[in-house]
């Protein structure tokens, strides 16, 4: 999975589920989707039924704010962190 | 009168002329605060002497204080009389005997709230019957939890007590109450309105808390009931659906937790009983939402409307509320114009 195809899948996603109510047609990697209205706690929900679908990772109660979901760079790093702890756990329960 | 201008006004003085106002201002608040807790605590003490009484004496009590007060001078009301006349079929004289009842019974919501921590499973009942449990239970059997929509009903508080007190586990939707302004007015506002526990949990809408729904559908998962309130008024992802005469936007939020995560949706409403007390939950039969959003809210609007023209005085308006838009006129109910896409980095 490279950096680009994360990013996009979460640009894309945003753009389809989100952004579309209120208008928007582009985003860029650092525009903040909480101060302009496009991330809500019901876009949250989405956001991260779809992390869980797609990246197949888990998002606790606790990761539930603003500085993991304010831009497409955020999510990005986010998705990252946790996949990178998933595939640590798994590898420590291997050894 | 002579002015004696002391050292600190001379500050002042000497300091831009832009400054001042709101060097005023600061004052202004401060006094403002003063005031608001001194009306709290009047207020507060007021409520718990009323609340030493017995529980139907007590509302005895607040009927009559709420008849003397109305009788004294007319509450401003002008909003709610505009509402309430383009939303009901009724003549000015039951116009006006509705909102002396309304307002009787936000002052007894006020009161009612101090006896909560004092009911338990046996006595609740002295305060309200919920009927329809049946319902909710048949809804939990299914093992998705149960999503329960209601509307902003005097004696909603009520009702989430004695579910609670009859061994169900909550999670209650609830948007942030604003600020009272003094600090000693906030800590006893909370201090009143937080029935707050392990098995009856709020999760506050508020900016900070992006997880609202999340935490809503794993209560779900955990097979405990939602409690949703339909009639909020300009929120997140809004529908417009036909609501008291009027295309009015309202939450799809429960529609949409409904569709992810397959609960079943109860509608559930709460009045006075024809002495006021006990009060009266009803739950209506569980059912699925399917398909379109639109025609779910419109669904769930619809059986809240009936209640609400059955029982108006029962219902928070939103005169009440802060939250109503002046207009008595319908509007046309139509698709709104899309908007032309915007770029968001401009």
């Amino acid at each position: 999975m490279t950096e680009m195809a994360v990013k996009e899948q979460i640009r894309k996603f945003v753009l389809e589920t989100l952004a579309w109510r209120e208008g928007i047609a582009t985003i860029a990697d650092e525009d903040s989707l909480i101060d302009g209205g496009v991330i809500t706690s019901l876009g949250i929900y989405r956001l991260v039924r779809f992390f869980e679908e797609t990246f197949g990772i888990q998002v606790p109660d606790e990761d539930l704010v603003p500085h993991n979901f304010c831009t497409i760079t955020d999510m990005e790093r986010y998705v990252e962190r946790r996949v990178a702890a998933a595939a640590g756990a798994q590898q420590r329960i291997a050894v | 009168m002579i002015g004696i201008q002391c050292p600190a006004d001379a500050a002042v003085s000497a300091t831009p002329a832009a400054y001042r106002p709101r060097h005023s201002l600061l004052w202004w608040n401060s006094a403002r605060e003063c005031a608001a807790d001194l009306h709290a605590i009047v207020y507060h003490f007021f409520l718990w002497s009323i609340s030493l009484l017995p529980l139907n004496l007590a509302f005895k009590c607040v009927s009559w204080i709420s008849k003397f007060k109305q009788s004294l001078r007319r509450q401003d009301a002008s909003d709610l009389r505009r509402e309430i006349a383009g939303a009901l079929d009724i003549g000015a004289q039951e116009r006006e005997e509705l909102i002396k009842r309304t307002r009787a019974l936000a002052f007894w919501d006020d009161v009612e709230a101090l006896y909560y921590n004092r009911l338990n499973e046996a006595s609740i009942h002295r305060l309200i019957w919920v009927r329809g449990l049946e319902n909710l239970d048949r809804a939990l059997q299914v093992g998705r939890g149960a999503i329960v929509c209601c509307g902003h009903f005097r004696g909603l508080f009520g009702f989430l007590v004695a579910l609670n007190l009859l061994g169900y586990k909550l999670n209650a939707i609830r948007r942030a109450p604003k600020n009272a302004q003094g600090p000693i007015a906030r800590w006893l506002n909370r201090r009143r309105t937080l029935i707050s526990t392990e098995e009856c949990k709020f999760l506050w809408m508020k900016p900070g808390n992006l997880g609202i729904v999340l935490q809503a559908e794993r209560g779900l998962k955990r097979n405990e009931i939602v409690i949703m309130l339909i009639d909020a008024r300009f929120a997140t992802e809004a529908v417009e659906a036909r609501f008291l005469n009027k295309a009015v936007p309202l939450p799809s939020g429960h529609v949409v937790l409904a569709h992810a995560s397959g609960a079943p949706v109860l509608t559930c409403s709460v009045h006075s009983s024809e002495h006021g007390l006990p009060r009266i939950a009803e739950i209506g039969e569980p059912y699925f939402l399917k398909g379109d959003v639109v025609a779910s809210v419109q669904n769930s609007i619809n059986h809240m409307e009936k209640q609400i023209r059955k029982y108006p005085a029962d219902w928070v308006w939103f005169a009440d509320r802060g939250l109503w838009d002046g207009s008595t006129r319908d509007r046309h109910t139509q698709a709104q114009p899309s908007r032309a896409p915007v770029n968001l980095t401009k």
